[in-house]
C-alpha cells in the first residue's frame, strides 16, 4: 500500500499515457500492424516474459552495457584528472576532444565492425564512446573549478602531491565527476539499441530490429517500452548515488 | 634585525620581519604599486593588525608574509627563516572557507596535523575541546554556523603548533556578538599559547580590541602611513573612555591618511 501511495504521481502518468495510447488507437482506427494496441502489447510482453526469451536479451543488454561503461568510465575519470590538472596538456587536448565529442558514436560503426567484428563488441564499443566524453569533461571541469582557498590550505600544510589529489582535488571535483557519470547513464542507454542493431544476435536491439523483421510490430513496442524502464531504473540509480556523493561532499541536497 | 632590546629586561624574538619590499601589479599597461617600501615586524607573542581601507594592500602584504606571492624587491623573514613559500610554521586563515566542506570537524582539524593516526585524533579532540566545540566533533560546515566554522579553523591553526598566525579579515563574515566572542575566544587561545598574530581587518573596533600595535595603511601606492601602540591591559573595554581615544586618534590619522589625495570629485 505504502509503494504504490509513494509512487502514486508515477501511477498516474502510466495510467493517462496508456490512456493516450488507446485513444490514439481507438480515434484514427490504425490496424494493429502499423500500431498495435496496449492489451496486445501487454500479451506480447508476457510472451517474452513467459517463454524467458526477455530474460536473455536483458541480460545480453545489461552486460553490455555495464561492461561498455566501466570500460570508458575509468579511463576518462583518469584523463579526465590528468587533464583538469595540466594546463598546457589540456590546451592541445581540449580542441581534439571538442571535435571529436560531436560525432555520434553510430558513425564510427563501419569501423568498429572492421576492427572487432560482431557479437558483444560493436554495442560495448559504442557505449564506451557515448560513456567517455561527458565523464571526462566533467571531471575535467570539476578538477579545474577547485576552489582557491582549499589549494592555498594545501600548500600552506605542505601537503605532497598524492596528498592534494587525495584529500582535496578529488573530492572537490568528485560532485563534479557524478554530475557526468550520470549523463553518461543517460547518453550511453540511448546508443545501446544503435549498438545493438549492429550485428548483434540478442540483446533489446536485436529483439526490435528481429521483431521488426518478421513485422511484429507487438513485439517492437513490447522491446521499446523494456528499454525505456530500464532506462528509467539506471537513472534513478545513479540519481540516489549522486545523492549520497553530494551530502558527503558537504553540499546541500 | 632578529632581536629588540624591551625595557632592559627581557628579550624579545622578533617573529615576523618585514623589510622593503616592493610588489606591483601590471593591469592593461598601467603599472599598481601595491606595496611600496614596506617595513613592518611583529614581536613573539604580540597581535599586530594591519589596517587600511579595501585596496590599500594589506591583504596582498599578508599574502606576501605567509609566503602566497613573492615581493618584487626586499625580504620577508619568519622566526629568521627567509620566505619563499607557505610553510607549516605560519598559517593562514580566511574569511571563510578554511574548512573542507566534505570533511567533519574533527577530520578539518587532523587535516592540518603531522602524527600517527590515534594521535592525531586526540590532538583533534583537545583542539575542538578548547574552542568549546567538545559536541561537534562529526558535524560537516555547512551544519555548523559561521562562527563556528571558524572556531574550527582556529582551533586547527593553533593545533598546528606553529610560530605565527595570520588572518586574513577573520570576522568580517559574521554577525556583531559572534564577531565579539570570538575576538575573545582568540585572545584566549593566544595568551595561553603566546603565539604572535598578524591581522588584516578594516574594523577599527576589532583592530583596537586586539591589537598590541596597528599599523595603518594607505592605498595607491599602499604603503605604512603610520604605527600605533595600543597600551591597554587586555581584556579591554569596549566602552571605556581610553577605548574612545584610541578610536578618535586612530580617525584622525585616516583623515590625514586621505588628505593626501587629491578629491575626486567636489560637491
Amino acid at each position: 500500500m505504502n509503494i504504490i501511495l509513494k509512487f502514486k504521481n508515477i501511477w498516474l502518468a502510466i495510467i493517462i499515457l496508456i490512456l493516450l495510447w488507446q485513444s490514439l488507437v481507438y480515434i484514427g482506427g490504425y490496424e494493429e500492424a502499423l500500431l498495435p494496441q496496449p492489451l496486445t502489447v501487454l500479451q506480447a510482453l508476457l510472451e517474452l516474459l513467459h517463454s524467458g526469451a526477455l530474460y536473455i536479451h536483458v541480460q545480453a543488454s545489461l552486460y553490455r552495457f555495464i561492461v561498455g561503461y566501466f570500460l570508458a568510465a575509468i579511463p576518462a575519470i583518469f584523463f579526465g584528472v590528468l587533464l583538469g590538472r595540466t594546463k598546457r596538456l589540456w590546451a592541445v587536448a581540449s580542441p581534439i576532444v571538442q571535435l571529436l565529442r560531436p560525432i555520434s558514436p553510430v558513425a564510427w560503426s563501419p569501423f568498429i565492425v572492421l576492427w572487432f567484428g560482431i557479437g558483444d563488441m560493436p554495442a560495448i564499443i559504442i557505449i564506451s564512446i557515448a560513456t567517455f566524453f561527458p565523464v571526462l569533461i566533467s571531471t575535467v571541469k570539476g578538477m579545474q573549478s577547485v576552489d582557491i582557498h582549499y589549494l592555498k590550505i594545501a600548500e600552506n600544510f605542505e601537503f605532497n602531491k598524492w596528498i592534494l589529489f587525495k584529500k582535496i582535488l578529488f573530492p572537490a571535483a568528485l560532485p563534479s565527476i557524478v554530475g557526468g557519470l550520470h549523463i553518461a547513464v543517460g547518453t550511453a542507454w540511448i546508443f545501446l539499441v544503435a549498438g545493438e542493431m549492429i550485428g548483434a544476435q540478442s540483446g533489446l536491439g536485436y529483439l526490435i530490429v528481429d521483431a521488426r523483421n518478421t513485422l511484429d510490430l507487438d513485439y517492437v513496442l513490447a522491446g521499446i517500452i523494456v528499454i525505456g524502464i530500464l532506462g528509467f531504473l539506471l537513472d534513478y540509480l545513479i540519481t540516489l548515488i549522486e545523492k549520497v556523493v553530494k551530502k558527503y561532499s558537504g553540499h546541500y541536497v | 634585525m632578529g632581536i629588540v632590546i624591551f625595557e632592559e629586561v627581557c628579550i624579545i624574538k622578533v617573529m615576523i620581519n618585514v623589510e622593503n619590499i616592493y610588489k606591483t601589479f601590471k593591469q592593461k599597461k598601467e603599472v599598481y604599486h601595491v606595496l611600496n617600501d614596506i617595513s613592518i615586524d611583529v614581536r613573539a607573542g604580540e597581535i599586530v593588525t594591519l589596517l587600511g581601507e579595501s585596496g590599500c594592500g594589506k591583504s596582498t602584504l599578508l599574502h606576501a608574509v605567509g609566503g602566497f606571492i613573492l615581493p618584487d624587491k626586499g625580504s620577508i623573514y619568519i622566526n629568521e627563516r627567509l620566505v619563499q613559500k607557505p610553510q607549516r610554521d605560519c598559517v593562514m586563515l580566511f574569511q571563510q572557507l578554511n574548512l573542507l566542506p566534505w570533511n567533519d570537524a574533527l577530520s578539518n582539524v587532523e587535516l592540518g596535523l603531522k602524527a600517527d593516526k590515534k594521535i592525531k585524533r586526540e590532538l583533534a579532540k583537545q583542539a575542538l575541546a578548547f574552542v568549546g566545540l567538545n559536541e561537534y566533533h562529526h558535524a560537516y560546515p555547512h551544519e555548523l554556523s559561521g562562527g563556528m566554522q571558524q572556531r574550527v579553523a582556529i582551533a586547527r591553526a593553533f593545533a598546528m603548533k606553529p610560530k605565527v598566525i595570520l588572518m586574513d579579515e577573520p570576522f568580517a563574515a559574521l554577525d556583531s556578538f559572534n564577531r565579539y566572542h570570538l575576538q575573545d575566544e582568540l585572545i584566549r587561545l593566544q595568551k595561553h599559547e603566546n603565539l604572535s598574530i598578524l591581522l588584516v581587518t578594516h574594523d577599527i573596533d576589532e583592530a583596537i580590541y586586539l591589537s598590541d600595535r596597528i599599523y595603518i595603511m594607505s592605498a595607491k601606492p599602499g604603503e605604512v602611513f603610520a604605527e600605533m601602540s595600543i597600551e591597554l591591559a587586555k581584556p579591554r573595554i569596549r566602552t571605556h573612555q581610553d577605548f574612545q581615544y584610541y578610536r578618535r586618534k586612530l580617525l584622525e590619522k585616516f583623515k590625514l591618511s586621505q588628505s593626501e589625495r587629491k578629491p575626486e570629485y567636489y560637491i
